[in-house]
This record gives structure tokens, sequence and C-alpha cells, in this order.
């Protein structure tokens, strides 16, 4: 069952996030900025990190980059919301700094599973 | 669903996260999610379709933000509990939604086990603030009382225990006190002992440093 390292400040949205993707069979880390996410991740247990862009500590996109230097085949899929044009360019500088994929908060379940699905191999049926 | 569980509807405009919620309430015993709604516009028809107990509200929302919606809801049903839960707890934010009617404001970052405790808390007649939030709120309420004093313990001392504690404080003796006030001494010492208490003393040189403090004698 693959792992996934979720990393969110907002605690609310993250617990519905992994109530969401636990109940779509994967299994969750979780990691509330990316000081605590770097500590958290193993990349011979964690498949792929779903992170957060603006958080103490830590920023997302600071994370990304770290992750990406410190471990090339890494999977990242970057998130963010709030004023439009803010999220937006946000996400493009997630993806130059190393994530593969980006969701714009608000997304749906089916967007979410989508973008995890691409990320990741097929889960064994 | 049965007749004493406690319906909610949700208000936000991530699809996801209400997927989520709805997971977390519903798998709590005595909670049931009765709808769903993405924006202000759909709200009121949920509302008269499903009769909630509780609509649980984002506020910052695609057209009406969820004060508005708070106002309508309560405007047609006074009873209903509307609970705001945002990412935004600025505070003229938090006081609109107070003035509309809400029952409590909780800021999203605190975590999912903080939102039930708000849903149990208003459920039950009060009022929740997170934390912060409430802090915010009562700083903002106390500069309106700029120059208050709490009421003092001595406040309600009458004409007679003033004299008696300016008596007491000037050094004079029981039986000068009794002269004075035109009392047996054994009566000044019954008023000594019971202001005493009234005033929180433990003894004589006690009384002098409130009587000092409270300006009733000069020191």
């Amino acid at each position: 069952m693959p792992l996934i390292l979720l990393v969110d400040d907002d605690d609310c949205f993250a617990a519905a996030l992994a109530s969401v993707l636990e109940q779509a069979g994967y299994k969750l880390l979780r990691a509330g900025d990316g000081k605590a996410a770097l500590r958290l991740y193993d990349p011979q247990t964690v498949s792929l990190v779903l992170t957060d862009l603006v958080m103490p500590e830590m920023e997302g996109m600071d994370l990304i980059s770290r992750l990406r230097q410190q471990h090339p085949d890494v999977k990242i899929i970057a998130m963010s919301g709030g004023e439009i044009n803010f999220a937006k360019t946000y996400l493009r500088a997630a993806r130059l700094v190393g994530a593969d994929y980006i969701l714009e908060k608000p997304f749906s379940k089916a967007q979410l599973l989508m973008a995890i699905h691409q990320g990741l191999p097929p889960m064994p049926v | 669903m049965s007749a004493d569980e406690i319906k909610i509807l949700l208000v936000d405009d991530h699809p996801v996260l209400r997927q989520g919620l709805r997971q977390l309430i519903t798998a709590r015993p005595g909670f049931t999610v009765v709808g769903e709604a993405d924006s202000g516009r759909a709200v009121m028809d949920l509302v008269r379709a499903t009769a909630p107990h509780l609509v649980l509200t984002d506020i910052h929302l695609p057209g009406e933000n969820g004060v508005e919606i708070t106002r309508r809801i309560l405007s047609e049903f006074p009873l209903i509990k509307v609970l705001a839960f945002s990412g935004d707890s600025e505070l003229e934010l938090v006081l609109q939604a107070l003035h509309a009617g809400i029952s409590g404001y909780v800021a999203k970052k605190n975590g999912f086990e903080e939102l039930m405790r708000a849903i149990y808390v208003v459920m039950d007649f009060h009022l929740y603030l997170s934390p912060e939030i409430a802090s915010a709120v009562i700083r903002d309420f106390m500069k309106s009382y700029r120059g208050w004093k709490p009421a003092r313990i001595g406040a309600g001392l009458s004409e007679r225990e003033r004299l008696l504690l300016q008596l007491v404080a000037a050094g004079k003796r029981n039986k000068e006190i009794a002269g004075e006030m035109t009392l047996t001494v054994k009566s000044v010492e019954t008023y000594r002992s019971r202001l005493m208490k009234k005033l929180r003393c433990a003894s004589a040189a006690e009384l002098v440093r409130y009587a000092i403090r409270e300006d009733i004698i000069q020191a």
C-alpha cells in the first residue's frame, strides 16, 4: 500500500484530505511544515510527497527544492490556494523548483486521485 | 439516521475538504451530514430541504460570504446554529460574523478535533471561539473599558464602617473609637472584627495599608 507524506499546516484540511486518501487505500504520514517533512521523508518507504506551499518554519517551495536536490527521483505534488493569481504564480514556481504535479485549491477528490495516480505506480488489485 | 442525530450542513467551496469532513463527521456517533453546498446560492434551498441543526460554513466563498449566509439563515431559521470555520481570523471579519449571529468561529488550522469540540459547545447553546480568536475579541472589547476599574473589595463599605476604618487607621484605640462613635467598646470590637473579615485583612496594619491604598486616609 503506497505511503504518502502529506505536508500542510492547516490541520483541519490535512485531516479531511487524509480521510479521503485513506478511504482510497493510501497510507499517510503527516507533517505540519517543511522542516518536519524533511525529518519524516524516507525514500525507502515514502512513495509520494503531497505538499502545501505556504507554511510556517519551512515553506513548501523550499521543501520541494531540497527534496529534489537530495532525492532526484522523489515524486512531488504541490498544492496551493487563496487569491487566484497568487496561487497560480506560486504553483508555477513550484513546478520550476521541482514539483511533478500541481493542484490548485479548491480541487475535487477525482482531481486529487488523478494527480496521485500519475505520480505513483498502479495499486495492486 | 436516528431522530436524535445532530444534522449538519457543510458549506465550503473546496470539494475534497467537504468530502473529507463529511467522512470524519459521520464517523462520529450521533452526527450526520445532511447536505453540502459550495456557495451561498444553494444554501437556503438546502436548509429548507434538510432542516439541519447546524450549518458549518467557510467565511470566504464565491458570491455571498459566510457572514451574509449567516444573516439569511438566521432571519428565516433563528434556531439553527451557524458555525464558521475559516483560514481567515481577521478581527473585523470575526466581529461581523458575531454581529450576524454566528454561534462560533473556528480557525481552520487548529484541526478537526477542535472543530468537533466547537460543534458540541454550540449545540449546547454556548458560543465557541478558537482561543486566539477569543483573545483578540476580548482585547478589542476591553478597549472600550479604558479607564474603568474593577469593583473594589471595600466599595460596599457603609459610612460607619468607613469612619471606623479611618479611626483604626489613625491609630486610635477601641476605647477612643467607642467614644467618638458613641458605641460600647464591645460593639467596636465586634464591628472591627467584622470589618477585617469583610476587607480580608488579618491585622490592624493591613487595615491601615488598605485605607491608604484606597484613599480612605492620607499616608
